[in-house]
């Protein structure tokens, strides 16, 4: 009797150690995903406000300034990491991607708008994956089934992966006047 | 910005992660950052540079044909813990956390924000697979991911869950651009070189020393010169000098002193950083058809692509080239063009980008995590991972 009672204490034992544990964790990771989040939409709303800067300040074809100008207007207005945050973000790296496309040079350019246009679009898509990258691990946590059916995830939201288009802009230069 | 660097292979060991560390805590406070290391030290008696702390001696251990080293213990998490706390870093940078190594062990005992690079392109094996659940908590500390290659950037998707950003090795063009041959070579007869571990078969110096009698029976002058750590386990051949390991200034004359650079390996390779030095060294490539090597050399474009392990081939790719001025010039001019992205200078920038991301997505500093994880959980944690540069 004595040694039945030993196996089922013990087995709730583990039960309590893991949903401890795995409660434990998911705080933790959405702890992760909140912070990523902030910092994905702060880097965001930098990149649009870089971009108007950027479509002022640098020569373009009034075509592309024009493209370039709206697009980062329409970025600054949406709020929240939805669809439609998705969709003007979107916009936006198109109409940058746009003027790599046709003026390379303003991007390779060692110093000024360029560079500082380059490095916050370049944030923003690492901000992004970091962002998705804590999103995932969230998900993987949240989905076995018995912090389903413990609800163990509480109260948090179902975090949600951010997609939009983000290619590489051309590279600022390095210093080619060290080679010989 | 405080930069802490995890190093999980002895700094006393010649190796591409550790040479990949030491260049980018150089080029860090070469911008005016504060970038420390701590790694496993076997030499007590070596030089170190002043921003470096020993985190103790490895532990090899023979693992799949080849040596591992471990460093794992209580003397290591507490030199650990007191170099986090005493570092403040803003940010922590471990290399290859999915070893079991000092990468691992700091990754457990630090909170905040935390970055990892991941090297290798196939970390999979049965203690991997076995262990993947209780690695998984520790990278889910990383606030960011970052793949030397795609290759690396695929093993994690497939094999460790969640991805990365690719930003490649970097290599110091300036200083292989501007080195001068080796005194003598490369020679009125020509030459040839080869750089890597001597007796690490899958670098493939066994393929190369195949093929040199093919090579030199049409080019009885031709001179090969091989550079790198290990011993060479047969004689050595007719017009082939062995110089051993050489220092880095050496090394960027050795591929200054060759007509071609020859880069026989058979597999383990998820960049090829020599196929970079080659390029700033203006020193046109032939390379093995491996998956890495086609990347950087882009289908070759950028250099002569032969079969794997295929001494037949590579003596005809090496004696085609050699006898044609015009495609070694070519691939001179498009190579020293395609190298300037990988220059550490470019490189760096991307890594402080990542860093920054990851300050933002984080709170506060990097500090020791208040319960630690515990070397003997660690310990009993322990597998090999294989070192493969």
């Amino acid at each position: 009797m004595i040694p039945k009672i030993v196996a089922v204490a013990a087995i709730l034992a583990d039960v309590l150690l893991y949903v401890y544990f795995t409660a434990q964790r998911l705080d933790r990771l959405h702890a992760r995903v909140d912070a990523a989040a902030a910092a994905l939409d702060a880097q965001l709303r930098r990149r649009s406000a870089t971009a108007a800067v950027f479509a002022a300040r640098v020569p373009l074809s009034p075509y592309l300034a024009l493209a370039l100008s709206g697009a980062s207007a329409e970025a600054t207005v949406v709020t929240g990491l939805g669809h439609d945050r998705e969709a003007a973000e979107s916009a936006l790296s198109r109409a940058l991607a746009d003027v790599a496309a046709a003026a390379p040079e303003v991007f390779v350019a060692a110093t000024g708008a360029g560079t500082e246009m380059h490095d916050e679009a370049l944030r923003a898509a690492f901000a992004r994956r970091f962002h998705n990258d804590a999103v995932r691990d969230a998900l993987v946590v949240r989905d076995r089934r018995l912090v389903r059916w413990l609800r163990l995830a509480g109260s948090a939201p179902h975090p949600r992966y951010f997609e939009m288009d983000d290619e590489e802009l051309p590279s600022p230069a390095f210093s080619l006047a060290l080679r010989p | 910005m405080r930069v802490g660097l995890v190093s999980p292979y002895p700094w006393d060991v010649p190796g591409g992660v550790v040479a990949h560390i030491s260049d980018l805590a150089e080029a860090l406070i070469a911008r005016g950052h504060d970038a420390q290391v701590i790694s496993p030290v076997d030499d007590d008696e070596m030089d170190l540079p002043s921003w470096v702390t020993r985190a103790g001696r490895s532990v090899p251990v023979p693992y799949n044909g080849s040596v591992s080293r471990l460093l794992l213990g209580p003397v290591s998490q507490a030199r650990v813990r007191r170099w986090l706390h005493d570092g403040r870093f803003d940010v922590l940078h471990v290399h290859s956390p999915e070893t079991f190594s000092l990468s691992l062990l700091a990754l457990g005992n630090a909170r905040g924000p935390i970055v990892a690079t991941f090297h290798a392109s196939n970390p999979r094996s049965r203690i991997m697979a076995w262990m993947q659940t209780p690695l998984q908590v520790y990278l889910e500390k990383l606030a960011g991911r970052i793949a030397v290659s795609d290759a690396a950037r695929k093993t994690i998707v497939d094999h460790l869950g969640g991805d990365a950003v690719v930003i490649p090795n970097g290599v110091h063009v300036a200083r292989y651009a501007g080195a001068r041959p080796l005194p003598g070579w490369p020679g009125e007869h020509g030459a040839v070189a080869f750089v890597g571990r001597l007796d690490e078969p899958r670098k493939g110096l066994a393929v190369l020393l195949a093929a040199w009698p093919l090579i030199r029976r049409k080019r009885p002058g031709l001179r090969l010169l091989v550079a790198g750590p290990g011993e060479l386990d047969a004689d050595v051949p007719d017009g082939v000098t062995v110089l051993g390991q050489v220092s880095e200034a050496d090394k960027a004359r050795v591929y200054a002193a060759a007509d071609v650079y020859v880069a026989p390996n058979t597999g383990g390779e998820s960049f090829g950083i020599v196929l970079l030095e080659a390029m700033a060294a203006g020193t046109p490539i032939v390379a093995s058809d491996l998956e890495a090597f086609r990347r950087v050399l882009e289908d070759g474009r950028l250099g002569v692509l032969t079969p794997v392990g295929d001494p037949v081939a590579l003596a005809g790719a090496v004696d085609g080239l050699l006898g044609n001025a015009d495609r070694r010039t070519a691939l001179i001019a498009a190579g020293n063009h395609a190298v300037s992205r990988y220059d550490w200078s470019v490189v760096t920038r991307q890594i402080l980008r990542v860093y920054e991301t990851a300050i933002a997505a984080s709170t506060g500093r990097v500090v020791e995590e208040q319960d630690g994880v515990d070397t003997a959980v660690l310990g009993s944690h322990v597998a090999a991972d294989n070192v493969v540069e």
